[in-house]
């Protein structure tokens, strides 16, 4: 038993520390490549006030603390990596709020995002982020990280939904930012500040969240094309004449191998495929043809097409879309998992250069995720020795920020990205982020040793 | 903390050795024209006068100024066009007034990544004609569009009408370029419709209203255009059954309005006064209170449903009649008259108090009483109008020229205002911004811990204090 698991049994009782090896082992990871580090300490509370306590007693015994939520993020995010306490929210998990007159929701940060999108949907409205762990990931962690999912192509990302927020900051005091309103300008907009901090600038323990009206029964139309640039180039020609579905997601051919299974059997001969959700399919059948007739008037006509109209149907190819990473990871004796956005338009240049890259290297390579906004989750991956990783990452990175992208769309910086952050941002800018995170956690408690 | 330097007649000559004699103004007119917004000039007790104003051709021409404001503690208070209407735009502090507007160019529309990027002189209007012009619509839409620069759209996170459905200008910023209060000059964001790396340093620069850095570039989402559109008119009886039907609108039949907007009698009276109109035929008495629902979408067959079905709803919820407008000329006469409004009760009221407060859309009944009931006490009257659709309720207080005590019982009926916007779980202001206007009030809205949180925020960015001092928080 470590002294500082000592100290918070003292101060906040065993209700609330937790002596649990397995559930502390369970917090020296998340669903990252980040080596796991076995904290301190556990505190798992039930109320703010012990939040506060929790980040009174850190700032006054100078030890760190590491929020997480469900601990399925990408990016190391929730891993303790200089010890001290874990934070973990998960008992927190309470609906406080459905207001579908006012179309928001007041959760706390350990309600799961599935959990958030169900009973918004039992009370007729919709809350559409949909990050791909949707029904374990919590949506303290999804605000942390402003996760994404397959329809911020249409919806936008959590930062688009997060109307306001209550936080403790390191040293326990107790915070609200936002607005219950949909719109709201007085001082800055530090909600959408906390919003993808990753944790570094305080703990939230109360989350408001703008719904939004229910779309149409959708459904699923999955394009294939002979090759994966066809299926890119249809992406630029659904946007560009005007169609927005809920979802476009684009998988190539090592993607689609993956996600084979008993409810998705792509065709052999497809060298790509667009996963396309259209808000009103699942009535009107007319919907999917207008996308067909698009595709063949633009002259890029898919080579085959499924329609899944039914939610079973279409449920089945999303699950299956949504195990790709694991599927891939068990296929493979060796996969690194990069997150990059580029300019829309760019998408072709980069799959391009992917192809390359892996070639060069020796290296298998698979790309899958948010075509419709130029967000693609490129997998590098091999059986034999894993060494080119390093040089295929750095190439992808370069190629990335050469096309005006970024490194990360959605899964965060945390500490795996962290060293190749000065390739994108300017001294200047660095420099103001650390001076922001200073001015809010000066003895650098709070989550340290992720993204600067 | 604000021991700022005069600005000498000395620094003056340094300034324009620094940047050319084109660039720094002194002369009295101008200098007295950049230190006012669209906040009426008596409201502000010591009224205070830019000592010069820079007019920036370049970022590298800001670097400079901003490095030499900051090594002589000069104030420098950036500035669009004025529109501003929360004093935002008024040098607090004197020192020096940052004009973008000989930073007026539109630099790139990308149709392909649907971007456009701009200087922040550029007029609202003309980015909006851009973007039309390669086929797309950029959502921002802000009333005084016309005058307006994007700029500080962008600083004051501007709303408008296409909030409802396409939310206020910060979200529709993918990137910008700004110089630090010292010089340095760095971009956040870029073309990408996502990003996660580092901290999001795009959207908190938006609404802070020139007090972190000062913005040099921007660039803009643009969304596809709906292929139809079309405006309802619903005419109601009175302000209660017309707030009271907003939320059904939603709620009831699944159906987000482009634009959803309310104007009460006393608004449409001003404003048809103003333009110098006889009675509408919609409202041949004067007595309703009006809502414009704008609909839109890509098929016509699928909008005239929608249309029917909101028309309906309306007529059930008690409107005397709905109207539509689907073609270009009646369209614009309803718009017009919609953004006269602000005009007129600048032309026709010495005292007012123009608010821009904004609660959870089920709480505007209670609020609408409410202001009916302190108007009534004080001696005032109200017209109400503005962008019901997003909770954001312009409520111009307004003192008839015989009223004993306008300005005390404008206070007032300010202080009681905020009083019940603040019950209802409300804020202070849904887009015209805190600036110099609201600062004194901020406080019963925002707890001490985040004012603390805004304070270190500053610090930060502008250690020695000198970009917009004396704006958004009390000192």
């Amino acid at each position: 038993m470590t002294d500082l698991h000592t100290l918070l049994l003292r101060e906040l009782g065993p209700e609330i520390v937790c002596s649990d090896e397995a559930l502390t082992r369970d917090c020296s990871h998340d669903e990252s490549e980040q080596a796991p580090a076995i904290p301190d300490a556990v505190v798992a509370p039930t109320d703010p006030l012990q939040v506060e306590t929790l980040l009174r007693l850190a700032a006054e015994h100078r030890f760190p603390v590491t929020p997480r939520g469900a601990g399925t993020g990408k990016s190391g995010g929730s891993v303790p990596v200089r010890g001290g306490a874990v934070l973990t929210l998960h008992r927190m998990d309470h609906v406080l709020e459905l207001d579908p007159e006012n179309l928001l929701a007041v959760v706390e940060p350990g309600v799961t995002c599935a959990r958030l999108q169900r009973d918004a949907e039992a009370a007729g409205v919709f809350y559409p982020p949909d990050p791909a762990s949707l029904e374990t990931c919590s949506l303290g962690g999804n605000v942390a990280e402003n996760a994404g999912g397959p329809r911020a192509f249409r919806y936008g990302v959590t930062r688009e939904y997060v109307l306001g927020l209550e936080a403790v900051r390191m040293g326990g005091e107790r915070f609200d930012v936002g607005h219950r309103p949909v719109k709201g300008v007085s001082g800055y907009d530090l909600a959408a500040l906390l919003t993808g901090s990753e944790g570094t600038l305080a703990v939230f323990t109360k989350l408001i969240f703008k719904l939004i009206p229910r779309p149409g029964e959708p459904g699923l139309l999955i394009l294939y094309f002979p090759g994966l640039q066809d299926a890119v180039r249809a992406v630029t020609v659904l946007v560009q004449r005007r169609f927005f579905p809920m979802a476009l997601e684009l998988l190539d051919r090592p993607s689609l191998e993956a996600a084979r299974g008993p409810g998705f059997a792509p065709p052999d001969d497809a060298g790509g495929a667009l996963f396309c959700e259209l808000e009103g399919l699942a009535g009107d059948e007319a919907i999917g043809r207008g996308v067909l007739d698009c595709l063949a008037d633009a002259g890029c006509p898919p080579s085959g097409f499924e329609l899944r109209r039914d939610p079973e149907g279409a449920g089945a190819a999303w699950d299956a879309r949504r195990d790709v990473s694991k599927r891939l990871k068990a296929r493979f004796a060796h996969k690194i998992s990069e997150d990059v956005a580029v300019p829309r338009a760019l998408l072709p240049e980069l799959v391009r250069n992917v192809g390359e890259i892996a070639d060069g290297l020796g290296l298998d390579s698979a790309c899958y995720g948010h075509a419709g906004d130029g967000n693609l989750h490129v997998n590098f991956l091999t059986d034999k020795d894993p060494q080119g990783f390093l040089a295929a990452v750095e190439r992808l990175f370069r190629i990335t920020l050469l096309l005006g992208g970024t490194l990360s769309g959605e899964h965060g910086i945390g500490t795996l990205k962290r060293r190749f952050l000065p390739a994108e941002h300017a001294p200047a800018a660095l420099a103001m982020f650390r001076a922001v995170k200073r001015a809010w956690d000066p003895l650098d408690l709070l989550n340290p040793g992720k993204i600067l | 903390m604000n021991d700022f330097a005069p600005l000498t007649p000395e620094l003056v000559a340094e300034l324009i050795c620094l940047l050319g004699e084109d660039r720094v103004h002194t002369d009295p007119d101008r200098l007295r024209a950049c230190s006012f917004d669209e906040v009426a000039p008596r409201f502000w007790k010591a009224p205070r006068t830019a000592e010069a104003v820079v007019t920036c051709r370049s970022t590298d021409e800001v670097s400079r100024l901003l490095a030499f404001a900051s090594g002589h503690r000069i104030p420098v208070t950036p500035r669009g066009a004025g529109t501003g209407l929360s004093g935002g735009a008024v040098p607090a502090h004197g020192g020096i007034v940052l004009s973008s507007e000989r930073m007026n160019r539109i630099l790139e529309v990308d149709a392909g990544n649907m971007t456009i990027t701009v200087q922040p002189g550029v007029i609202t209007s003309e980015i909006t004609a851009a973007a039309a012009e390669a086929g797309f619509l950029y959502a921002g839409d802000p009333c005084s569009g016309d005058a307006s620069c994007i700029g500080g759209n962008v600083a004051e996170n501007a709303g408008g009408n296409k909030v409802v459905k396409y939310g206020a200008t910060g979200a529709n910023v993918l990137a910008l370029e700004a110089v630090l209060a010292d010089g340095r000059v760095t971009r956040f964001g870029g073309k990408r419709q996502k990003d996660v790396t580092g901290l999001d340093f795009v959207h908190l620069l938006a609404g802070s209203e020139g007090t972190l850095a000062v913005i040099t570039e921007i660039t803009l989402r643009l969304v596809p255009w709906c292929a139809c559109s079309v405006d309802l008119l619903a005419c109601f009886p009175d302000t209660a059954s017309a707030v009271a039907f907003v939320p059904r609108i939603v709620r009831e039949t699944g159906i987000l309005p482009a634009a959803l907007e309310l104007m009460d009698p006393t608004a449409l009276a001003l404003g048809r006064r103003y333009l110098r109109a006889g009675a509408s035929p919609e409202d041949p008495d004067g007595t309703g209170t009006h809502l414009i629902i704008q609909l839109e979408g890509n098929h016509e067959e699928l909008l005239d449903t929608e249309l029917e079905t909101v028309g309906g709803l309306a007529l059930g919820a008690g409107a005397r009649q709905v109207y539509v407008a689907s073609h270009r000329h009646a369209r614009e006469r309803l718009w017009r008259l919609r953004k006269a409004i602000p005009e007129a009760v600048m032309a026709f009221y010495e005292w007012y108090s123009k608010e821009d407060v904004v609660v959870p859309l089920s709480e505007i009944p209670a609020l609408i009483d409410e202001v009916g009931d302190l108007c009534r006490d004080l001696g005032l009257r109200c017209a109400t109008f503005g962008h019901v659709g997003d909770g954001n309720l312009h409520v111009n207080l307004l003192a008839p020229a015989e009223h004993p005590d306008p300005e005390g019982s404008l206070e007032r009926a300010r202080l009681r205002l905020y009083a019940h916007v603040k019950e209802h779980g409300g804020t202070l202001s849904g887009e015209h911004g805190i600036g110099l206007k609201r600062r004194g009030y901020i406080d019963l809205f925002l707890d001490p811990a985040q004012l603390d949180l805004i304070r270190r925020v500053k610090a930060a960015f502008d250690p020695a204090g000198i970009l917009n001092p004396g704006k958004i928080v009390p000192e």
